[in-house]
This record gives structure tokens, sequence and C-alpha cells, in this order.
């Protein structure tokens, strides 16, 4: 059964030991490295400094974001120590900023811990505890109870005075953890934070707190003294020790003197031993302050000297304690009323306190100016992260809108390509299709193209036969004729008819149709530029029925050609001694779609003309233009008609040309 | 002085005649008659023998060619009128044949009339009236060239290319053979024509048919070993009509 209990108990250590190393090993050698150089900082600073560099340098070449913070945290805190606000607010920085790249807590919980201490040491207590009580959530997660324990009380420190729950909540919690962690070191800079505030309490009068804090200090000190190797910071047990001499001064009267003055002598045993120069002071002025005021002037004076000579064989002026000290030499001599001696006092002191004011003057400024700066980079820094958040956010909004603009354009592409090929498709077809149908068109109108060509080809030449350049040169020369035989009168009279023809031929020329009134004036005026060519050797008269519409349509220039045969062929090569007559008939047929005009000379006749075979090119020219003319119009009209005959032999010579022209 | 017969079947195109020669040469012409019809022209131009005629084509009974073709006399100075006759025009070139267009122009009658002086009695030529028969009956195969010296018939297939020199026209023939006429270049690039014919530049109308080679550059080798230089507003039809030819 023993066996059994041992061999659980055994299981018990073994988990524990083995939970140990787990928890031994979620701390990394960097870590650990930077702790132990960060443990040495009250022996030897120097070495303190180079081992956290060292291992900040291996995180660096690690490029371990999370331990370079962590190191940069010790290193802080380690300057802090040493009262290097310059590189203390440099690496507390450095560490926050290269915290914030990571996600690490444990880097992030160490980072806000360093700012903490920047913000508490540069007396901006609220921020202190912004990043203190994040540090100390941080931890809390990590259960990282020693950093825990050591935040809890700062938090506690920090909370004093003003909130005395919180300051208990937190000191008792540091507390907490610190016993978990099992720590001597965190234990008492806990117990010290409890013990502060239940020193407060004594404040009251209420003499079981002031025993409850009496015995606390006590149970303290006597862990610490057992405890003393393993605990760094020695000045914890001066203090420890200090304060529960001010607890004994200002406990119920009368004072335990001999306690009281026992403390502060191991105190400042302590002191000398370690070099704790706050504790020192501290028990050096207490006790001169308590043996001036119960009149023992040469040991207060003898303790004051003895401050101010150890404090002068230092390498460094405390101007503050120095100050104090005169200060209390100075009060001294005045209640000896030896004022050769105060003034000879006052002299340093004031030189001191000077000293001292300005240093704290500076030292204040310095803060504020450390916080002025801090609390600048920290809003540049939240800008920066905010921006470098942004830019994050805005390259991934710029990536997310380049591939939607290529994917966009993928897709416009492949549409427009597809579209390109539709299109290409459709035109193919399409011009296949007009292919196709201008192939059918052109079967289909061959015939009608061509009768259209023959009429556009019948056309221009009927133009030119009506306007015949020998007709028109021949008129000029007679123009010519007439001016140079100056005969004014006619030859103004002959170029305005021959003007007036001109345009008449050439408006009607681009006339479907025209009137039957039109054409008649420009038969007219035709016969009678003939005759004054002539020189009046025939005469003429057109006729029209009366039933006749003079305003009904007919295609233009289809008669003229019949007038100019029956005047060139018929009439001109008559004998002088002949008068010819050319007389044109306008007439009505059964038929209402057709209009009879008879065109008759009484010149040489058809049968003449041809023996005399004149210009056979010429002649036939006019005619044989209308004659196609009439041919075109017979396929519309079968009506139409051409006849030409010869007078009866009884009426004498002469051609009797006959048109049957459809009018619809 | 010119003792001239009018053969013209208009009064009023003869009297301008008669007056515009009055004007023009009245030392040199004299009017001894006038004919309206092939047959009373015929009679008069036997009868009086005139130096000059002045002849119509479209006469109220006939025409001037065959007028022509029925009289005795043939030693007198023709000029043919006309108004507007293209074939007999073409045909008159061919031949070389004098002719005046209707209405008449005063200085194109005046030129007319002193050719005939510098002609120096030397008349119409049977071989131009042959030749003008033939070219108004069908196409012309033959060409005359009148030079001071005679009337050269030639082959217009034996005609290799023609260069201008002002009012000068030489003519390069085949053999090697050359005659220069005193007629611009113009008046046969009107009778010399494509596609036998091209006038590649304002000096030169050359026979495609004796192209031996031509180059994009513009220059066209001919069978009588020179090289002919085509315009740049040429080039483009004359590239066609090879292509085409």
């Amino acid at each position: 059964m023993k066996r059994c209990l041992n061999k659980y108990r055994c299981g018990i250590l073994f988990c524990m030991l083995i939970w140990g190393v787990v928890n031994a090993q979620e701390i990394s050698s960097v870590e650990k490295a930077a702790r132990q150089g960060y443990a040495k900082r009250f022996t030897d600073s120097t070495a303190s400094i180079q081992i956290q560099l060292n291992a900040l340098r291996l995180a660096e070449e690690k490029k371990n974001k999370a331990e370079q913070a962590i190191c940069q945290a010790y290193l802080a805190m380690t300057h802090r120590r040493l009262l290097h606000l310059k590189e203390f607010t440099q690496y507390a920085e450095q560490s926050y900023h290269t915290a914030g790249a990571t996600s690490d807590a444990r880097a992030k919980a160490f980072a806000s811990w360093a700012m903490g201490s920047l913000k508490s040491y540069i007396e901006d207590k609220s921020r202190a505890l912004d990043y203190m009580l994040e540090a100390y959530k941080l931890f809390t997660q990590l259960e990282a109870y020693d950093l825990c324990a050591r935040i809890g009380a700062d938090i506690s420190y920090l909370f004093s005075p003003g909130s005395e729950e919180k300051v208990k909540k937190y000191a008792d919690a540091a507390l907490a953890y610190a016993e978990k962690s099992g720590e001597p070191e965190n234990i008492l800079h806990a117990r010290l934070a409890v013990g502060s505030y239940l020193s407060d309490r004594t404040a009251s009068g209420d003499r079981g707190q002031w025993q409850e804090a009496v015995a606390f200090y006590r149970h303290t000190i006597e862990l610490a003294e057992k405890e003393a190797t393993k605990i760094v910071s020695k000045s914890n047990i001066g203090i420890a020790y200090i304060n529960l001499a001010v607890l004994y001064l200002n406990g119920p009267k009368p004072a335990d003197e001999q306690a009281f003055l026992s403390c502060l002598e191991k105190a400042s045993a302590i002191a000398q031993q370690y070099d704790l120069r706050n504790v020192y002071r501290s028990a050096i002025g207490l006790r001169g302050q308590f043996f001036l005021e119960k009149g023992a002037y040469r040991i207060a004076e003898n303790l004051f000297k003895t401050g101010i000579a150890y404090q002068q064989a230092l390498p460094y002026k405390d101007n503050y304690l120095l100050a104090a000290f005169y200060g209390c030499l100075k009060d001294l001599a005045a209640r000896e009323k030896d004022y050769a001696a105060y003034y000879a006092y006052d002299i340093p002191f004031v030189q001191y306190n000077q000293l001292k004011y300005d240093e704290s003057t500076q030292q204040m400024l310095q803060n504020a100016d450390a916080r002025f700066e801090s609390d600048k980079k920290a809003t540049r820094i939240t800008q920066l992260e905010q921006e470098n958040q942004l830019q994050k956010k805005n390259k991934r909004l710029g990536y997310g809108i380049a591939a939607v603009l290529l994917i966009g354009l993928v897709f416009m592409y492949r549409s427009y390509y597809y579209r390109q090929r539709y299109y290409q498709n459709r035109e193919d077809i399409l011009q296949q299709q007009q292919a196709n149908n201008e192939l059918r068109m052109q079967l289909m109108e061959k015939e009608t193209l061509e009768s259209l060509a023959e009429k556009l080809s019948l056309e221009r030449r009927l133009l030119q036969s009506q306007m015949d350049p020998h007709f028109i040169f021949n008129a000029l020369g007679n123009i010519q004729g007439m001016i140079l035989q100056q005969d004014t009168a006619l030859a103004v009279s002959y170029l305005s008819k021959f003007a007036r023809l001109s345009r008449r031929v050439l408006e009607h020329s681009r006339m479907e149709k025209i009137t039957l009134e039109e054409e008649i004036e420009t038969l007219k005026n035709y016969i009678e530029l003939q005759q004054l060519r002539l020189n009046k050797s025939f005469d003429y008269h057109i006729e029209c029925d009366a039933s006749i519409d003079r305003q009904l349509q007919l295609p233009p220039l289809l008669i003229q050609p019949f007038v100019e045969n029956a005047i060139e062929h018929g009439l001109k090569p008559l004998a002088s001694s002949q008068h010819g007559l050319l007389s044109i008939w306008f007439h009505e047929h059964s038929n209402e779609q057709i209009l009879v005009c008879t065109i008759t000379d009484n010149g040489i006749g058809l049968t003449e003309s041809r023996r005399r075979k004149t210009d056979d090119s010429h002649r036939s020219l006019s005619t044989k233009i209308t004659d196609e003319r009439l041919l075109l119009m017979l396929k519309d009209n079968p009506h139409t008609r051409l006849e030409v005959r010869e007078q009866p032999a009884t009426d004498g010579q002469g051609t009797i040309v006959t048109l049957y022209i459809p009018i619809k | 002085m010119y003792r001239t017969i009018i053969v013209e079947d208009e009064y009023r195109l003869r009297e301008a005649l008669s007056i515009l020669l009055e004007m023009t040469a009245p030392e040199e012409v004299q009017i001894v008659g006038y004919a309206e019809r092939e047959e009373e022209a015929v009679k008069l131009i036997d009868r009086l023998k005139p130096d000059l005629v002045f002849m119509d084509i479209m006469l109220k009974e006939g025409t001037g060619f065959d007028v022509l073709n029925q009289v005795a006399h043939k030693a007198f100075h023709l000029i043919f009128t006309t108004a507007y006759e293209e074939h007999a025009i073409r045909a008159f070139k061919f031949s070389a044949i004098d002719y005046l267009l209707k209405p008449i122009d005063a200085e194109e009658l005046k030129t007319a009339l002193e050719r005939i002086t510098d002609l120096q009695g030397r008349f119409l030529a049977e071989k131009q009236l042959n030749e003008l028969n033939t070219s108004l009956e069908k196409t012309p195969k033959r060409l005359v060239l009148p030079t001071q010296e005679a009337m050269h018939v030639v082959k217009i297939d034996q005609i290799i290319r023609c260069e201008t020199s002002g009012s000068y026209t030489t003519f390069y023939l085949t053999e090697g053979k050359k005659i220069i006429v005193s007629k611009p270049l113009k008046n046969y690039e009107d009778i010399l024509l494509p596609p036998e014919f091209f006038r590649v530049h304002q000096s030169h109308l050359i026979n495609v048919n004796y192209i031996i080679s031509y180059s994009r550059e513009g220059l066209v080798q001919m069978e009588d070993n020179t090289a002919i230089p085509i315009s740049r507003g040429n080039k483009e039809a004359f590239f066609r009509l090879m292509k085409d030819g």
C-alpha cells in the first residue's frame, strides 16, 4: 500500500517534472539567454547588456520577430534599471514595434510590459496602465505566472493611490501568481506590493490592521532572508526592512524604537553591501530624523555626515540625497542655534538643492519630452500601422481589382473574339447570300439591263442627233455670214432662236416626258432656224386637232428627226424654182393611248433621195435612232408604229411620215 | 493671184467665205465662180480651170468627193470646208489634204493660203486623192506625209515612232527612214490611235508593235535602238495598255 502511494507520488512528481520541462520548452533558448542577461542587471550591468544583445543578435539572425521583441523588452527593462532613459525608450519602442509585426502573443505581452514600464517611468500613469493591463492579460492567457506576478505588482503600484480596491486586487493576484510560480524573487516583489497597500491602510490608525501589516512584513522579511541567495533584486529586501521600520515608527505610540532601529540597521547594511542608494539614503535619513526628533543631535549629525561622506565617496552624485542631508544638518544647526554651522550647511544645501531642483526639473522635462516623443511615436506608429493595414487592404483591393479586371478582359476578349467570329460568319453568309442574290438578280435582270443599256445608249445618241453637230456648226456659220453681211438684226434674231433651241433641247433631253405644247414650240423653233438658213426656201405649218389636250405627255425629241429629214433630204435639194412646204399634224387615234403625228413634205421624195445618195451615213442617222426608239416603245405598247411612205404620184413628190406615239 | 471657185450649198456660208477672203487676201484671191450642186461644180471647175477650190462636203445634190472624182481639170489647190464631219476630217488627215472648219476662222484661212504659196505651184497630188478615197471607204492603212520635196505615202505599220519639236514632227520608219513634216504631233495623235499607237510623252508617239522592252522606271526601248521616256502622267495608262495588249 505504501509502495503504491510512493509510486503514485513519484508519478505525480514525474508529471510535474515533465510539465516543468514542457513549460521550459515553451520558452525559447533566445528568451532564456535574454532572461539570464536580465537577471545580471544588478550585479554586472555590462555583462547583462552584452548577453542580451547577443540574444537579440541571435534572434535577428533567426529572423524571429517574436524573440527579437522579447529581447528588446528585456533590454528596455535593463536600461530602466540603469536609468538610461534614452536606451530604455528606444528598446521599449523597438520591442513594441517588432511585436506589432508578429502575431506572437508572448512577444506582444513583453512589448506591452516594456512600454508600460516606460510610461510608468516617465510618469504617464494612464498609458502605463493600458500597456500593463494588456501585458497582464496576455501573460495570464499564456500562463506565464512569474511575469503575471511581476506585472500584477506593478499594476497595483500604478493604481495607488486612488483605487484601493484595484491596488489590493492586483497585489493579491500578483502574490497568488508569484506563489504559483514559486520563485522567491517574484514572491518578494508581490509581497512588497501587498505590504504597500497594507501599510497604506494603517494610516486609518486601526491597530488590527497595523498588526496584520507588521506581521506580513515580518513574514516577508523572513521569507526573503531565507531565500536571499535566490533573490536578485536585493533592494527589495532592503525596502522590506525600511517599510517595516516605517511601520514601527508610525505604529501605535509608543513606537517600538528598538525594532525600528534594528530594521534600519539591517537595511543600511544590505544597502551598503549591494550599493542600494535608495535604501541607504532612506535608512540613514530615517535614523537621522529619528535622532534629530529625539534631540540626540550628535548622533543625528554623525549619521547625516556619514551619509554625505558615503555619498561623496560614490562615483556619482545624488544631489537629492545630498541636499536632503545638508537640509537636515541645517535644521539641526538651527535647533542648536549654531548660526555659523547653519550658514556653513546652507551653502552646500542651496547648491545641491539647486542641482537637485535642476535635476528634477530636467528629469521632469526629460520625462515630459520622452512622453511627448513617445506619444508622438506611438501616434505615428499607430498611424503607420493603420496606413500599413490600409496599404495591405489597398494592396489586397488592388490585387482584387486587377484580378477582376483581368477576368473581365479575358471575358471581353472571348466575347469580342466570338462576336468577331460570329460577325465574320454572318458576314460570310451574308456575302454568299448577296452573291447568290446578285447572280439571280443578274440573271433575272440581264434582259432588263440589256434593254436599259440599249435605251440609255440610244438616249445619248438621240441627244447627239437632236443637236446634230453639223446643224450646230452650220447655224454658227450662218450667224457668221449674217454678221459679215452686216445684217445685224437678222444675226441677232437668228442667234436668240438658236440659243432658245439649244436650251430646250438640253432641257428636254433630261426629261422622261414633255407636254405636247412644249414639243410643238421646240419644233417651231427648229423649223424657223432651218427656214432662215435655207433662205426661206420653204414654208411650214403645224396643226393640232382641237380634241387633243395640249398638256398631254409624250417622249421628248421624238418628232424632230423626221422634220430634219424632211428638210435636209426632202426640201433642201429642191430646185430653187420649187417652193417647199412642210406640214405637221397631230391628231387622235381610235386608241386613246396613242397620239398620231403626220409629217408631210413636198420635197424630192424617198426614191429620188436614195438615188442621189447624198451622204448616206448622215441621212439615215436621225431616223435610224428614232426607229430604234420607236421599237423600244413598241415593247411597252404594241400600237407604237412608224409609217414612211411617198405621197401618191397624183399629189406629186414628197414623203409622208406617220408616227404612232404612246402617250400613257 | 489665185482664181478661185467656192463650192458651197448654203448661200449665207458662201457669202461669209467670200467676205473673209476679201478681208484676208484681197490681192491673192479672185473669186471666179460659185457652185452649190455636184454637177454644177464639176462643170464650173472644168470650164474655169481655177487655181484654188474651196470645197464643201455636203452639197444640195451630191458631195464634194463626188465632184473631185469627176473633174478632168485637177491642177488646182484644194481646201475642204466642213461644219462637222468626223469621218471626212480623218480622211483629210491621212491624205494630208487641207481643210477648214465652219464657221471659218480668218487666221486659219490666212495660214492655209500661206501654205499654198509655199507649195510654189505644186498642186494636189494624185496619190493624195487616192488615199482620200480609200480612207473614206475603209480603215486607212497608209498615211500621206507632205514635205517640201514630195508627198510621201507611208504604210502605217512601218512607223516606229514620231517625235515632235515645236511645229515639226519627225517620223522614224523601219529600215532607218526618217521623214520630217511641218505639222504638229497633235495632228497625228488624232489619227494614229491606240492600241497600235500610244502617246508616251509630250514629244513622243510610239508604235507599240516596235517595243523591245520597257522598264517600271519609265523607259521604253524601241527597235530603232532608242530609249523613249514615259512621262509620269502617262505611265499608268501605258502599263495598262501593255497588260491588256
